[in-house]
């Protein structure tokens, strides 16, 4: 077999090993793992105690919002039904589409990702299990916060995708759309953090042995699902940032008045918004994919095709953001080019139904609560699929937007795309978890309550669409004729939630939490998480010579519980994971990973207080509790790369790796160029918003201030990449050198930073009256954010060297900087070229 | 990076193709008010040019290795990325005929 590292992989056949392993090795592993006890449970990281919670603080959302659907429908059963007035009517839909998009469907995806991964892909826990803690605390804390907003009428009441200007300052004063724009900006952050978890996950803690062919189809799935993330919700922070600061700050950057224009909104919005909807469709079929084979008994048809399907959406779903702005007056031509790419983007969606009903065909089904939610969610996630194809014909979604046309064919495509297979999940990885199964006589009333009332909501919601009702309406006349229609709706909507109340009623009943394994492999899966597992994940992590080694290894399970397999006790004394190679996954060395501390736990609670306060205007508090998260975030960077003894450690049959790593072979670096692709992003989606608003108005835009100042910014940024890179450079014959050299660098940053700023306020610069000014003063405030932080990160290394904690054979804590500081230098270079020299160019 | 590159070469070529297409059509209407012919044009040419790229692609994965598991799921899936991007190029060019 070939290898990609020089890793020997004649060494598998060493496993399983023979012999008995020491006495104390088991002990000793459990005790490195044991979660912490008591109030300290709360700092507790190991993933299937985050995993646990972070599904129900999902699932929670996802009930909450459902009660929401519940008063819209009884408000919308009657024609003018007094149930709710119109203001809180406009909060109650605002909020069921916020909290379900923002606070149930992505973090639910994402918290079954934490959960299930690291056992699916044999490894001890994800990379940065105290990211996966933050991400989940900030998330909780402040959802909850922001959920608890309409108890007080203060929600936000603009629709789920707030659109500009009825959500400006003009047309919406108030907190309500502060809360909405500043309130989600914990969960961007989450979920970003989740990505950054997920993705160096499967690409860096598989098994040895699990190569790219063999990776399960759910990892595949979650993989381009965190790489979506990354591209995608970037759009949706700078779109939140700058309705924010147009709000605060009185920036034009949607009023077409002063130069803005309320269409870049939607742009921004839905270039985040449409690919959302694969975000959380891809790890929902990634799902069906794992259990479908399980219920089916036979492996998945057409794996390959499948993994491309994913893949190729991923792709597609980033062409399709137009698709719901086929209505805002776009040129034909660029319609015609989202149309085709929305009719597109139902072929992966299509292959992968067919390998489902394939891989149904082919084996032989037994039937459970499971196969009947997976079954189910096929048939509605089809319908959905064919109301999207006829909503990518331009003409006939003029006459069906904004209609409940447009309702129903969201609901059929989430529900049938998502939360039928979450259910399907909870009820097929629920002995995972769970000391007992849930009940399937009890599934099998709520599938059947759930399946029923969705086709009687929503089929009958086509109709009322077709018949022209308007989204949105808390209320209709007699003589329109809606009454019926929606009557039956109300019946379904509260069918489907019977059908959950059942679900809550099973959970009650019998899940009980244990990371010891419950019933276990109940329904005879195939796959890794499916191994006898503890608080430290499997006792031993397997040689995976396919794709379904549970199937193909009758014994693997005894031996992997017997530790005959690599890291069967803990190497160094500390929890650890092997990192292995990105295609082959070839052991490249040991992962130390961290222990529990107070440390995430805080930034969370003071990452969520921060957007919190600073929503209700307590900015004395709102800064202090960001002065907090970030001494929180350096304490918790504090305790990172430290020595390790030994420098190699057995990681079972007297194989040797070494305990430290850095570059790009290391997880750490992987982490910091994803965090710098977020950022680029982010920037790319500022440069494209000063572009589309010079092509709304190119007369308007004015010459940019002279060219001298240009030259001096543009030295001092180059000088300070020189300084990064030169910092990587000397650090191995000098790291305090390395360490001024990064305070050097900052000092450089921050020096092209006010040059910038001083010509542009001589320049007279204001950004209050138009948007090229607005433009000008964000792309400096955003690079003032990364002048600070590379400012905290220099004074951070130079902080480790008096402490002895820079060292010449460690150099990941200078690498990430170094990378840090290169690219803070090239955005500032990027945006001075934008800002100065475009405007001369056109 | 350059076997990553190769891998998801089709998508790659369609989605630059299709961001191409997007700015000529826009670039036209602020310039001309309207997508002209020549912009038609160039979105036909580029949709002629992606398409060759990945035609391309695919006879290059004739010479992917083909022996191991992994072998054969890449180049398995590299090949029909490749094929299936000819098609959706061509698809995707096709509003340039529109009025």
């Amino acid at each position: 077999m070939k290898s990609e590292t020089g890793f020997d992989t004649a060494l598998y056949d060493r496993f399983p090993t023979k012999g008995e392993r020491p006495d104390d090795e088991l002990s000793r592993l459990e005790a490195v793992w044991q979660p912490p006890r008591g109030i300290s449970i709360v700092t507790a990281i190991n993933n299937n105690i985050v995993g646990i919670n972070y599904i129900a603080a999902a699932f929670l959302f996802f009930v909450l919002a459902g009660v929401l659907a519940l008063l819209m429908r009884t408000q919308l059963a009657l024609p003018l039904n007094g149930f709710l007035d119109e203001k809180t009517y406009n909060q109650v839909f605002t909020m069921h589409g916020t909290v379900m998009m923002f606070l149930f469907a992505v973090p639910a995806v994402e918290a079954i990702g934490v959960l299930l991964l690291p056992q699916m892909l044999g490894a001890r826990d994800l990379p940065f299990p105290r990211l996966s803690a933050y991400a989940f605390w900030a998330y909780f804390i402040g959802g909850l916060c922001f959920f608890c907003s309409i108890f007080f009428g203060v929600a936000p009441d603009g629709g789920w995708f707030m659109y500009p200007p009825l959500t400006s300052s003009a047309h919406s004063p108030g907190v309500n759309a502060d809360f909405w724009l500043l309130g989600i900006g914990f969960i961007e952050i989450s979920a970003i953090a989740g990505a950054i978890e997920i993705i160096v996950g499967v690409m860096k803690t598989r098994a040895p042995g699990m190569s790219l062919d063999k990776l399960p189809i759910f990892a595949w799935s979650m993989l381009v699902f965190a790489v979506m993330i990354v591209i995608g919700f970037p759009a949706v922070i700078l779109a939140t940032l700058l309705l924010e600061l147009e709000r605060a700050l009185n920036w034009p950057f949607f009023d077409a008045l002063r130069g803005g224009d309320p269409i870049l909104w939607q742009h921004l919005f839905w270039f985040f918004g449409h690919p959302d909807v694969y975000i959380i469709f891809l790890p929902a079929a990634g799902m069906l994919s794992m259990i479908i084979p399980t219920i089916a008994r036979t492996p998945l048809v057409g794996h390959n095709l499948v993994v491309l399907a994913i893949l190729t959406t991923g792709f597609i779903g980033f062409g399709v953001w137009v698709h719901h702005m086929f209505t805002t007056g776009l040129p034909p031509v660029s319609t015609a080019f989202f149309s085709a790419a929305g009719m597109a983007v139902t072929v992966p969606a299509g292959l992968q139904v067919f390998a489902w009903i394939a891989t149904l065909a082919a084996g032989k089904v037994k039937w459970s609560v499971p196969a009947y939610f997976a079954v189910g969610s096929i048939i509605i996630f089809v319908m959905g699929g064919l109301t999207g194809v006829m909503l990518a014909l331009v003409p006939f979604d003029w006459v069906a937007h904004d209609t409940y046309f447009v309702v129903a064919h969201l609901h059929y495509v989430l529900i049938g795309g998502m939360v039928f297979p979450m259910f399907a999940a909870f009820y097929y990885w629920a002995p995972m978890s769970s000391r007992r199964r849930l009940s399937e006589r009890l599934g099998r009333w709520a599938f059947w309550l759930m399946f029923i009332g969705v086709h009687v909501t929503f089929l009958t919601m086509h109709l009322t669409g077709l018949m022209g009702m308007p989204r949105r309406v808390f209320t209709y006349l007699d003589e329109w004729g809606w009454q019926l229609p929606n009557f039956i709706s109300t019946v379904g909507a509260f069918m489907i939630a019977s059908g959950v109340g059942i679900v809550i009623i099973d959970l009650a009943r019998n899940f009980r939490f244990t990371m010891a394994g419950g019933p276990g492999n109940v329904f005879g899966g195939g796959t890794l998480e499916w191994l006898p597992s503890e608080a430290y994940s499997v006792r031993s992590i397997p040689v995976v010579k396919s794709r379904y080694p549970l199937w193909d290894d009758a014994n693997l399970a005894d031996d992997v519980e017997q530790g005959r397999y690599f890291l069967p006790g803990s190497a160094i004394g500390e929890r650890e994971t092997i990192i292995t190679s990105a295609l082959r996954a070839e052991p490249l060395y040991l992962q130390r990973s961290p222990q529990p501390s107070w440390s995430s736990f805080g930034a969370a609670v003071f990452t969520a207080a921060f957007f919190l306060l600073l929503t209700v205007k307590l900015y004395a508090l709102s800064l202090s509790s960001g002065a907090a998260a970030i001494y929180c975030i350096v304490r918790w960077a504090w305790s990172l790369d430290r020595p390790i003894e030994p420098a190699t450690a057995d990681i079972g049959a007297g194989i040797m790796v070494p305990t430290y790593a850095s570059g790009s072979q290391s997880h750490g670096w992987w982490a910091m160029a994803i965090v710098l692709t977020v950022a680029g992003m982010i920037f790319a989606m500022l440069i494209f918003s000063y572009i589309f608003l010079w092509s709304r108005q190119p007369a308007a835009w004015p010459a940019p201030p002279d060219v001298s100042h240009f030259a001096v910014a543009a030295i001092l940024c180059a000088g300070a990449a020189i300084c990064a890179h030169a910092a990587r450079k000397v650090y191995a014959t000098t790291t305090k050198g390395a360490a001024i050299l990064t305070l050097i660098g900052a000092a450089g940053l921050a020096a092209a930073w006010a040059a910038s700023c001083f010509s542009w306020r001589s320049a007279g610069l204001a950004p209050e009256l138009t948007s090229h000014d607005a433009l000008v003063a964000t792309i400096l405030t955003w690079d003032a954010l990364f002048v600070a932080t590379s400012a905290i990160m220099a004074l951070y290394a130079v902080a480790r060297h008096f402490a002895g904690l820079l060292n010449a054979g460690r150099p990941a804590t200078i690498e990430s900087i170094s990378l840090f500081l290169t690219y803070s230098a090239v955005q500032a270079a990027v945006g001075l070229v934008v800002t100065r020299l475009f405007p001369l160019a056109v | 990076m350059r076997r990553w590159l190769i891998f998801l070469g089709g998508p790659l070529i369609w989605a630059a193709h299709f961001l191409f297409i997007y700015f000529v059509a826009s670039v036209s209407e602020v310039v001309a008010g309207e997508t002209s012919f020549p912009a038609r044009a160039l979105i036909v040419v580029s949709g002629i040019a992606a398409a060759i790229c990945n035609l391309l692609l695919l006879f290059r994965t004739r010479r992917l290795p083909g022996v191991e598991p992994l072998e054969i799921f890449w180049r398995s899936v590299t090949a029909t990325g490749a094929a299936i991007s000819i098609i959706a190029i061509v698809w995707q060019s096709l509003p340039a005929f529109t009025r």
